[in-house]
């Protein structure tokens, strides 16, 4: 530790600005042990609350009486606006939560180039007694050419930034300095004035409308040098290349100024290129909430929401790949997703669209199993609607229901993510509502309690009986959203919480609400999805229902939701709360099955090639199917789960695109191939508390029915299935298109109680009616 | 009628300090009401809600950009500016000496007077407006170790003077 009495160390830990707690021990012991640095340490603080008292003394200046009046009346009016709340202030106040979170991500754990180039301005700085320049508004011009190109250090190691929180940003340093402008564009563009990336004009026209809040949290970024313009300084500012300009508008019946980007000016400011992605990134969720089009850069442009790549599963032959192995998957969130791109206007991205959660979303008429198994398992075979050679083959599975009133007492904690981010209304007041929903059906048996995370962690109710319904919606109630989002720590009270109130033989489960921007703290996805896992494993499940638009982390809160044998649905609005938490409640909470996988073996006989339609995230070895160890789906009470596989009778399947092997002869096919069996399925599944797998076998005969004369359940999963292929652009297609899948879906439509079928069929119309 | 009462208690915890501050910057304090008024005005546009837990930092941050902007659409740079933050020199030992005269009489606001304007900011703002030095960096810009730098030179700085050159009935 440095004993250096010079060192700022001392001043920080004097003015209680060590928060680092086992830094903060440290220097104590130095303390203890040093009297002079004891000496030093108190004579700061004296000096400090000398300052201080100097500084808040003395005659207290205030507004005149008549600019206080001013701001009171302003107050009053401006009800309009977070009482009513249009859209787009919801949208600028999202964009500013999302700067504050970004600054402070910057601030803290942002990989920084600059690093050293700081630390070495420090070090002079520390030398000559002068510090650093902070920002520099004038002698903008651009680097000669004779300037040495400026060369970020890319390399900088992220851990070792993130170990020294709260690393130092850079501080734009004077020009001379600034290596992180970049050079202007070779002699021949006529954009030599402005940074070299400067956005393209079109994309321009695209950009948000940003509010003065947001520029003035631009403006005091690290990275951002304002252009000093003598015509523009006044009513223009700057970002990420981008002139914009005051212009005055009407919004509901009331003038406000707002800052629109004027479309391709050219500006003399300078950005920190590497600032030029976030801004637009940051401002994407302000186009997403003013209904705007997500432009589409090549590299995923303005869209910051993520999801993992997918594969379509591919045709494989029934010879050599005789086994298909895959872990049941009960999550229904990229449904919702889909509905919520469609119902804004816009097309899904193919990888946010995930079949076999499609087709999950919708109860199936398969009857409960009656003979004491967790499930009960139903096939159903006929052409495939889009390719009438193949066969289309339906199995489902319906876990055992419990009867009213028996659920089993439920130990639940809520961890809400309470973060900046969850600010807008689709988001943490939406997460309100909904546990308003699930706390009606508490009773006394069932414990409540929330665990909110942003900066911090705390427990904000602590385990509560379902039946004081007050104190809990209270609680609720009194949720705000700031900060900025720590997931990691969150999860870990989460999970201490519940642990101490451990059901035995009841539901014990964490439900993560967030829209899963994990933006700041121990975020390594291994040690988080381990710590997930190792949860599951004693009993506490985790669940996650994903809200909000804009940076909604699909790819997160499924992984999280997988590894914690707990299921993840997206929460798009009220209604989706309503049948997630209310209607199906008990397949929420309750689990009767656990590491359930399907093993399916196809008779070569009867199918020449076969294809799995999606969990293409869910497949697993053949090995793996009676390895006990490893891990697979959930299945809840009650709850249906549908997989569907397209088959290629032998005679259709086209000549295999390999010669015949040369040293093998084709496998033999056992006499069993020989009877019409056309597949046998496999099931492995678990107690929720056991450890053995039990298997369970059914076969299923070659006798495939006309679509046409198929149920109305078939028809309906069929359509689904078939709007998850056009709509993931399937090379697997056949004939599939939009008007197929609404023809089928109404056909199939049947009774519908609950009006999801009818949803369904609206939504496709809708993306009829914008274009495929 | 809609309600103006939630304002109150944030004009009577902040309007003294951010006129305070703002002076500092415009070195004209009928300005410097201008800019807090204005800082209050725009709170009032956008609602206090998401901004709550950093009320401070925000109204910190606000009243130093439309303060700055004073200053440059006034062209009254005499005053500190973002460019000036960093660039204004440490007194010379003349210029020291003189006004070491001065603080025995006007004492410790005076020894602060003579630091440069970049450490004088963020001690108003680490004392005055009681910010933590990660918000002071979040206003200012500067890095959060800058930060501390500049709060420790400051001090010492202060320290010495106060020590060397002890003002009447300042000394504890």
């Amino acid at each position: 530790m440095n004993r250096d009495l010079n060192d700022p160390i001392w001043t920080a830990y004097a003015l209680g600005e060590v928060t680092d707690e086992k830094e903060r021990a440290e220097l104590e012991a130095i303390v203890g042990a040093s009297p002079e640095i004891a000496a030093l340490v108190a004579e700061i603080r004296e000096t400090a609350d000398l300052l201080a008292r100097e500084l808040m003394t003395g005659p207290e200046p205030g507004l005149a009486p008549a600019q206080r009046a001013a701001v009171q009346t302003r107050a009053a009016s401006g009800k309009t606006w977070f009482g009513v709340r249009p859209a787009w202030a919801l949208a600028a106040a999202a964009a500013v939560i999302l700067f504050v979170s970004f600054l402070a991500q910057r601030q803290l754990f942002r990989p920084d180039p600059g690093r050293e180039r700081m630390a070495a301005v420090l070090h002079q700085t520390a030398e000559s007694a002068v510090p650093p320049p902070a920002m520099e508004e004038k002698s903008l011009a651009p680097a000669g050419p004779s300037a040495p190109q400026p060369e970020r250090a890319e390399s900088a190691p992220p851990e070792a930034d993130a170990a020294a929180a709260p690393g130092p940003v850079p501080a734009l340093p004077s020009p001379v300095q600034e290596t992180s402008v970049p050079q202007p564009p070779p002699s021949g563009n006529e954009r030599t004035e402005g940074p070299q990336n400067l956005l393209l004009e079109e994309s321009l026209a695209q950009l948000p409308l940003a509010s003065n809040d947001v520029m003035d949290l631009i403006n005091i970024m690290g990275g951002v040098v304002k252009a000093e313009d003598p015509i523009f300084s006044d009513n223009t500012q700057t970002f990420a290349g981008v002139a914009a300009g005051n212009i005055n508008i009407q919004r509901d019946g009331v003038t406000v100024s707002e800052v629109r980007h004027k479309s391709g000016t050219v500006s003399r400011s300078r950005v920190d290129p590497e600032l030029v992605g976030e801004f637009k990134r940051l401002l994407a969720p302000v186009d997403a909430e003013m209904g705007r089009g997500v432009v589409r850069g090549p590299g995923g442009g303005f869209n910051t929401e993520a999801y993992a790549a997918r594969t379509e599963n591919p045709f494989l032959d029934a010879l050599e790949n005789p086994l298909s192995t895959f872990s049941i998957d009960v999550d229904t969130a990229s449904y919702s997703n889909v509905r919520r791109f469609l119902e804004s206007g816009r097309r899904p991205p193919a990888d946010a669209v995930r079949i076999e959660e499609l087709v999950n979303y919708f109860d199936y008429a398969y009857a409960p199993p009656t003979d004491g198994k967790p499930f009960a398992v139903h096939f159903e075979l006929a052409e495939a609607p889009w390719q009438p050679e193949h066969r289309l083959l339906r199995i489902g599975l319906k876990g055992r229901e419990i009867e009213a009133g028996k659920r089993p007492a439920s130990n639940l904690v809520f961890l809400i993510d309470v973060s900046g981010s969850m600010a807008p209304r689709n988001k943490l007041p939406l997460v309100k509502e909904a546990l308003g929903l699930l706390v009606d059906r508490m009773t006394e048996s069932d414990r409540v309690a929330i665990v909110v995370y942003a900066g911090n962690t705390r427990v904000w109710l602590p385990p509560t009986g379902g039946d004081r319904k007050e104190r809990i919606r209270e609680a609720i109630g009194e949720l705000r959203s700031g900060g900025s989002t720590a997931g990691a720590s969150g999860i870990r009270l989460a999970y201490r919480t519940a642990e101490e109130n451990f059901i035995r033989g009841g539901v014990n489960r964490v439900i993560l609400a967030t829209d899963g921007d994990f933006n700041v703290g121990v975020t390594s996805h291994g040690e988080l999805t381990r710590l997930i896992e190792e949860k599951a494993d004693t009993g506490v499940y985790l669940s996650a229902l994903g809200f909000g638009m804009g940076n909604y982390k699909d790819s997160t809160l499924e992984l999280l939701a997988d590894r914690g044998r707990g299921n993840y649905a997206y929460i798009d609005g009220l209604g989706e709360a309503k049948k997630v938490l209310v209607e199906q409640m008990d397949a929420t909470l309750v689990a009767i099955a656990r590491d359930v996988k399907i093993q399916v073996e196809f008779n070569p006989r009867h199918v020449g090639a076969y294809r799995l339609i999606g969990y293409e995230n869910r497949l697993m070895a053949k090995e793996d199917f009676n390895d006990d160890a490893k891990r697979a789906g959930v299945i809840g009470a009650g709850h249906a789960v549908t997989a569907l596989y397209e088959l290629v009778p032998p005679e259709a399947a086209g000549k295999p695109g390999v010669d015949p092997l040369k040293y093998r002869k084709p496998a033999p096919v056992s006499a069993a191939a020989a009877g019409d069996e056309l597949v046998t399925v496999k099931i492995r599944s678990k107690e929720p508390e056991g450890d053995r797998s039990v298997l369970y076998e059914y076969t299923v005969k070659n006798a495939p029915g006309k679509f046409a004369r198929a149920s109305g359940d078939f028809k309906f999963a069929a359509a689904v299935a078939a709007f998850g292929l056009v709509l993931g652009d399937s090379a697997h297609r056949g004939s599939a298109d939009l008007e197929r899948a609404l023809e089928w879906a109404k056909e199939g439509k049947g009774a519908d109680p609950n009006g999801y079928r009818g949803e369904f069929i609206r939504l496709v119309h809708r993306a009829i009616s914008f274009g495929k | 009628m809609p309600d103006a009462s939630w304002i109150s208690p944030i004009l009577d915890e902040y309007e003294g300090p951010l006129v305070r501050y703002a002076s500092h910057i415009t070195r004209d304090p009928e300005r410097a009401r201008e800019v807090v008024q204005d800082t209050f005005l725009q709170l009032c546009r956008r609602g206090p809600g998401p901004i709550r837990d950093h009320l401070g930092q925000w109204l910190y941050t606000v009243c130093r950009n439309r303060a700055l902007d004073v200053l440059r659409k006034e062209r009254r740079m005499t005053g500190i500016s973002a460019a000036r933050l960093g660039a204004r020199p440490h007194p010379g030992p003349e210029i020291s000496a003189a006004l070491e005269l001065q603080e025995r009489l006007a004492g410790i606001l005076k020894i602060l007077d003579t630091l440069p304007a970049n450490q004088q900011e963020v001690l108003r703002l680490k004392f005055q407006g009681d910010l933590s030095y990660q918000e002071i960096s979040r206003v200012t810009g500067l890095s959060v170790s800058n930060v501390g730098f500049l709060i420790h030179a400051g001090l010492k700085t202060i320290r010495e003077r106060v020590r060397t050159e002890p003002a009447p009935g300042r000394a504890k």
